[in-house]
């Protein structure tokens, strides 16, 4: 029967990742306080940092404790898998802490810094926020010349079926003229 | 003719995007591929209109969860 080797060695080690979200409004000093001993508590559980990626104030989709805003970090350590529970209770109970998050990556997961994707594609989306309302005018200014350009023409037709409409009458007056006349002539003999 | 033109295109008939960019793993934090998921109100698009496959869609599922917990993104507008 295989027996379990409890002995930890350096493949037990995986790359976990860490996200926390505490208000913007905080102090200086707790801040770098709180920052201290969120480290501390991975530091405590033999965890190797990799990364830290600090987004700085961000708006939240929603009010968490009252607050509309917050400061987001995300973390990378190697840790061992079984200290995750203990270092979960320990940020659950951190003051000052709104979320937290502990998720595992996939293996061969490349780690990106999102602070600055995220910035990157703010500037493209405002550009091409730009791009459609100048499509969207343009768009716009076509359409109202093309109703101007039928507009005109439509009036150049109504136009020019008003003169032709305007003839036939001119030459009925003349014809019941000439009939009249002719009526009235004495000489005529029928 | 026109008729032909204005038909809208089937939405049985879509890729899935992810499959397509050969994704294997959507990260909760990155909000502009998530984007195009979500409609109006918050909600993760059903897979008849986005065309997502069942793989990807379970992986969106998860990534808008965590999004969401940690209020990078709106559960309801």
């Amino acid at each position: 029967m295989p027996t379990l080797d409890e002995t930890t060695t350096d493949e037990d080690l995986r790359t976990y990742e860490f996200c926390v979200l505490y208000p913007c409004n905080l102090s200086q000093k707790e801040e770098a306080e709180l920052l201290k001993n969120i480290e501390g508590a991975f530091e405590e559980q033999g965890g190797k940092q990799i990364s830290k990626d600090s987004w700085g104030k961000r708006g939240l989709a929603y009010r968490i404790k009252g607050n509309d805003e917050g400061n987001f970090v995300v973390y990378h350590y190697a840790l061992e898998g079984d200290k995750l529970k203990e270092l979960d209770v320990a940020l659950r109970i951190m003051p000052n802490l709104l979320r937290h998050i502990i998720v595992k990556p996939p293996k061969g997961y490349k780690i990106v810094k999102y602070s600055e994707t995220y910035e990157k594609w703010l500037k493209e989306r405002e550009g091409e926020d730009d791009r459609k309302k100048k499509e969207k005018e343009d768009k716009l200014a076509k359409v109202v010349a093309d109703k101007a350009k039928r507009q005109v023409k439509r009036a150049a037709a109504k136009k020019e079926e008003e003169v032709v409409a305007d003839k036939p009458k001119a030459d009925k007056k003349k014809i019941s003229e000439q009939l009249e006349k002719l009526i009235s002539d004495d000489d005529l003999d029928i | 003719m026109s008729k032909k033109q204005n038909r809208k295109p089937d939405p049985r008939h879509k890729k899935c995007e992810f499959c397509d960019k050969e994704i294997a793993y959507i990260d909760y934090k990155d909000y502009p591929t998530m984007r195009p998921f979500i409609d109006y109100f918050g909600n993760i698009m059903a897979r008849y209109y986005s065309g997502v496959c069942l793989k990807h869609q379970k992986m969106l599922k998860n990534s808008v969860e965590r999004a969401r917990f940690m209020g990078m993104m709106a559960y309801r507008k």
